[in-house]
């Protein structure tokens, strides 16, 4: 029965002398912990920025419904003042506070009044 | 089995496990390739709509103010009040809470707030501070939806000139149908993510385009005087027992309304409990026979195309013939010799049809179209009617028209178009476009740059000469000085006017009773101008008023005495 021979990469891991392969094993872990650690840097600064870029975002909303609010409120009180101001009522106050409509004061004009320059 | 054998079922144990894996992959790969490039575009719309929602970001309507920057249109929040009963915690207190806000019975609230059913209305329309408070109960389950609505501070007031917005958000009549696309303005759109329940993820919008807020509007109408013709108008209709009655105050050198008045009228913030029928603003909507007020025009034609003049003198023996219909006086009297500047004083409608016939037809409705009769006047208001008139050649034009015409029967006019004609007698014989809108004042979509458009006069045409606008005035001023408009006059100022009574025409020929009164009146005083301090120019205000059934107006004199000493400025 023939032999079945190995294959090579064990063959040649098998040969390799200890020392070169633990080097080896040494610097992969390096390379594996410095992408890890940098993984980690960066999904951090992702979760950072994102929490603050969240955080900015939410603020702005809330700002934006505040001045939403205020510009409801101030809707509100313009219309408020105007319904206050609108001739009939202050006409209706006016009354209540006694005054009312006098018969019109005509002041006779002369001539020499007529030719006066306007002022 | 020797370790020979062993080593040889390992190698193709590994051999199938590698086929095996290798076969895995391939699939997941061709699956992904099917995902990721194949059915890219798909899927990736497939979740953006799952993943992002676009809201439509409503655009506020334009106010609109007055010519002093009084608010007359504006919009507020009103809120409408639902919950969905499942999702609420403790429906006894938040009950017990509503209640006092909403001003309803607790156990109507509690019964809706315990209802089997997803979703129930609680109050529609609540005002905006009990609203907020309702939102700030932050209660689960409880839906507050804002919802803007258009008031009138002014009320009735301006009714007619303004219109209405429904709760879609179109105008209808007046300055808001007219202008409805400008006020409404253009919506914006916002692009937000939201979760799995389709609630929004409070992050930046990924895409923000924002409204074109709409256009707000400076009118040329003055309150004060809008708020003494609407009181002088109801005076007279009270006094006169009469149904309507149109006021406008026109501005002749600008052509600009100062008021527009009408009544009956309704109020706008609750338009939906209004009669329909009252929308329209008679002002420009409502035809009427103008009546003895035309006879400004007539007198116009006659005396721009030099067929009289105020001395020309005519035998009145109290009919003429036109056309095979015989025209009579309103009092069914002759006046034997008279001048045209009697006439006019008189209100002869056999003088009327002297001097139409005298001028000739074709000449007669050549000056009645350029003083503005059977066109529309291009108001900015909505639902302007052009009024009737019947023209030479017409199929249901017949000779007689010639001198029904000239005292104003068998022509149909809207209170603007005549306004607007005795405002170009005013104004010198300068025919301008009546105009409501002084200025537009646009908000930018993307920064606060306010931009305004201030709206210049518009002269249309020249209807008649300077010099005979100011023949005219005069004998005008002669009518009310002499005859019966005494009471339009006003110790020191010249005034200038015509009164009109027209008959109302029925199915069965004109009313017997009825009538419709009109009143034009310039003032043609030393100091004309009210508003306009330094200008001098003929005449500012004027008005024409239709309270049916009675010609006098007196309401025309208390409102004169109100309006010409206003503070200049």
């Amino acid at each position: 029965m023939a032999s079945h021979a190995l294959p090579i990469p064990i063959a040649q891991a098998r040969k390799r002398p200890r020392s070169q392969a633990a080097e080896q094993e040494l610097s992969l872990q390096t390379v594996f912990f410095l992408f890890l650690a940098l993984a980690i840097l960066f999904g951090w600064l992702h979760v950072i920025l994102s929490l603050e870029i969240a955080s900015t975002g939410r603020q702005i909303q809330l700002k934006s419904d505040e001045l939403e609010a205020l510009q409801r409120d101030n809707n509100l009180l313009r219309w408020q003042v105007a319904a206050a101001l609108s001739p009939q009522k202050l006409a209706v106050r006016a009354r209540e506070l006694g005054y009312g409509p006098q018969p019109p004061l005509y002041l006779p004009l002369t001539k020499a009044d007529s030719q006066k320059p306007l002022p | 089995m020797t370790g020979e054998d062993t080593a040889k079922t390992c190698y193709y144990r590994l051999i199938l496990l590698g086929l095996c894996l290798t076969f895995g992959f391939s699939v997941i790969l061709a699956q992904l390739f099917q995902y990721q490039v194949l059915q890219h575009d798909q899927l990736k719309q497939i979740a953006d709509e799952q993943r992002d929602r676009e809201k439509v970001v409503l655009p506020q309507r334009g106010v609109i103010a007055d010519t002093h920057g009084y608010l007359l249109a504006t919009n507020l929040v009103r809120w409408d009040i639902s919950a969905s009963p499942p999702l609420i915690a403790d429906p006894d207190d938040l009950a017990s809470r509503l209640a006092g806000l909403l001003a309803l019975p607790k156990e109507e609230v509690y019964t809706r707030l315990t209802a089997e059913k997803p979703w129930v209305l609680l109050a529609k329309e609540v005002p905006q501070q009990t609203g907020e408070a309702i939102l700030n109960l932050k209660a689960d389950g409880l839906i507050c939806e804002a919802r803007q609505v258009r008031v009138y501070p002014e009320g009735e007031l301006f009714a007619h000139v303004l219109g209405i917005v429904t709760n879609a958000g179109d105008g209808f009549y007046g300055v808001e149908g007219f202008y409805n696309s400008l006020l409404k303005g253009a919506g914006g759109k916002l692009q937000i993510e939201q979760n799995p329940v389709g609630d929004e993820i409070p992050v930046p919008p990924l895409n923000f385009n924002p409204p074109q807020q709409g256009t707000s509007l400076i009118l040329t109408l003055d309150r004060n005087i809008q708020y003494i013709a609407a009181e002088e108008l109801n005076r007279a209709l009270e006094e006169y027992q009469a149904e309507s009655g149109t006021v406008i105050v026109m501005d002749p050198q600008t052509g600009a309304l100062l008021a527009v008045v009408s009544s009956p009228t309704y109020d706008p913030n609750h338009f939906a409990e209004a009669d329909v029928r009252l929308m329209a603003d008679p002002a420009v909507s409502n035809m009427w026979e103008p009546g003895s007020i035309f006879k400004i025009i007539t007198w116009a034609a006659g005396l721009d195309s030099g067929t009289i003049s105020p001395g020309t003198t005519w035998y009145d023996n109290g009919a003429i013939e036109v056309g095979g219909r015989v025209i009579q006086n309103w009092d069914r009297r002759g006046h034997g010799l008279v001048t045209m500047e009697d006439g006019l004083v008189q209100s002869l409608n056999t003088v009327a049809a002297f001097i139409s016939t005298s001028v000739g037809k074709d000449r007669f409705y050549t000056y009645l179209r350029r003083f503005g009769f059977g066109d529309l006047t291009k108001v900015d208001l909505a639902s302007e009617g052009p009024g009737m008139m019947k023209l030479p050649g017409d199929a249901d034009w017949f000779p007689s028209e010639l001198g029904t015409n000239s005292f104003g029967q068998g022509i149909a006019v809207t209170p603007l178009q005549m306004i607007t004609a005795v405002a170009a007698v005013a104004n010198q014989g300068r025919l301008m476009k009546p105009h409501i809108v002084r200025q537009f004042i646009t908000t930018g979509a993307h920064s606060q740059e306010r931009k305004v458009v201030q709206v210049e006069p518009t002269l249309v045409r020249w209807a008649v000469s300077r010099e005979t606008a100011q023949t005219l005035t005069d004998m005008l001023v002669q009518a009310v000085e002499r005859e019966g408009s005494s009471k339009a006059r006003i110790p020191g100022y010249r005034i200038a006017g015509k009164t009109g009574t027209a008959q109302i025409p029925t199915a069965y020929g004109y009313h017997p009773t009825d009538t419709i009164a009109s009143f034009g009146r310039l003032c043609a005083g030393r100091r004309p101008s009210l508003y306009h301090p330094g200008q001098a120019g003929p005449a500012q205000s004027l008005a024409v008023g239709h309270p049916d059934r009675r010609a006098d107006l007196p309401g025309h004199r208390r409102e004169a005495v109100h309006l010409s000493p206003h503070p200049a400025g």
